[in-house]
């Protein structure tokens, strides 16, 4: 095997090039193309959102057709032209998106970005939302949600802690792939490779084990 | 064995054997069954590449009895093109390893709260996500003996 290691996740795969135009409908004629090909990104979701709140334009929408490869020919929106709209205009024309610009204005308040990152979560922005919140955190570090919200939507890490090994992985897997069949939509519990319970809910598997804790636990199907 | 790079470093620390079957009472295709401890609850759960955080079941959810004061309420997170609403926690688990390490981890998890219309109908207890769980750790498969081989992240090596 040959493979580089890294620190950091592999990049991810780049999306295919798509050529769209942005229009408005409040009687300005202007037009404008690009290629998301040559954007930076971190995600669909995240260069989605980028992208759209530079524009105004319905992010569900853009979203939807950017992952679904519907992009329309020519995107209509129904907010009149804006600042942000002409620098987005500008940078389609350009290609000049800044790779790593912070996602976060400088006049952000600490609620305005609570609320856009639990924007961003419920759009399914999940890296955008964690950018968010470890930037809110570090720019306002006494706000308590902003904090939570930066430790739990952190990225992963590993823990340095001893954990027992378990000896019985094995005996419990061979022993729901031999007699799973017949557990079909039941919890069960085992240990050591032996049942030691099984019931319709979870509430009643421990019901039923009488307090005895050291058991795995599963649902078959 | 756990695998290696050609210059001999670990791309694997552990390695567990994996359960291959349906994770649902609908499905029809197997799906890889872990087994892992959240906050010290021994379980399986099943690995989603396409989904994201930890998704716990809500008896699952209860049973852990995650503290509130850490969570965050979450009006609508996706999955297989449902909508649920919740609660998101920072956990620790393991996930077990039968040669090799254990690897404990924190990750961020997902618990629905359902409403009175709703059913789980993911119906399996734990669902290890790509996105905010397995994404900064290496994992392969070996299909000839169901064996799941994962590890950290490392230096650089070149």
């Amino acid at each position: 095997m040959s493979a580089k290691i890294n620190s950091r996740p592999p990049s991810k795969i780049p999306p295919p090039p798509i050529m769209f135009r942005v229009r408005y409908i409040d009687g300005t004629p202007d037009a404008t193309r690009g290629s998301l090909e040559d954007l930076p990104f971190l995600d669909l979701g995240t260069l989605a959102r980028q992208l759209v709140s530079r524009a105004d334009i319905d992010f569900r929408q853009f979203a939807s057709a950017l992952t679904l490869g519907t992009m329309p020919d020519t995107w209509t929106t129904g907010v009149p032209a804006s600042p942000a709209l002409t620098a987005f205009e500008t940078a389609l024309e350009t290609g000049d998106f800044v790779v790593g610009e912070s996602a976060v204005s400088e006049e952000k308040s600490a609620e305005d970005l609570v609320r856009a990152i639990q924007s961003a979560l419920a759009e399914g922005a999940y890296l955008y939302a964690r950018e968010l919140s470890a930037e809110g955190a570090r720019r306002y570090p006494e706000h308590v949600l902003l904090g939570k919200y930066a430790r739990v939507l952190a990225p992963p890490r590993v823990i340095r802690k001893e954990i027992a090994k378990k000896t019985d992985l094995r005996l419990n897997r061979d022993w729901i792939m031999q007699n799973g069949d017949a557990y079909r939509g039941k919890w069960i519990a085992l240990r050591n490779g032996e049942l030691r319970g099984a019931a319709d809910s979870l509430r009643a598997l421990f019901d039923g084990l009488n307090g005895d804790k050291d058991v795995f636990v599963t649902k078959v199907f | 064995m756990l695998l290696q790079f050609d210059d001999g470093t670990r791309f694997a620390s552990g390695a567990a054997p994996f359960a291959y079957r349906p994770a649902t009472a609908d499905e029809r295709y197997p799906r890889i069954h872990l087994p892992i401890a959240v906050s010290g609850f021994e379980a399986s759960a099943i690995v989603d590449t396409d989904g994201v955080f930890l998704l716990c079941s809500p008896d699952l959810g209860e049973r852990l009895s995650l503290r509130l004061t850490d969570a965050l309420a979450v009006e609508e997170i996706h999955w297989r093109n449902q909508t649920f609403s919740g609660t998101l926690h920072r956990v620790e688990i393991v996930l077990f390893a039968e040669q090799g390490e254990n690897l404990p981890l924190e990750v961020t998890a997902f618990v629905p709260r359902l409403q009175p219309h709703q059913v789980w109908s993911p119906e399996f207890p734990l669902i290890l996500g790509m996105h905010g769980c397995l994404e900064f750790m290496r994992f392969a498969i070996d299909p000839t003996d169901d064996t799941f081989y994962f590890g950290e992240l490392g230096q650089p090596h070149e």
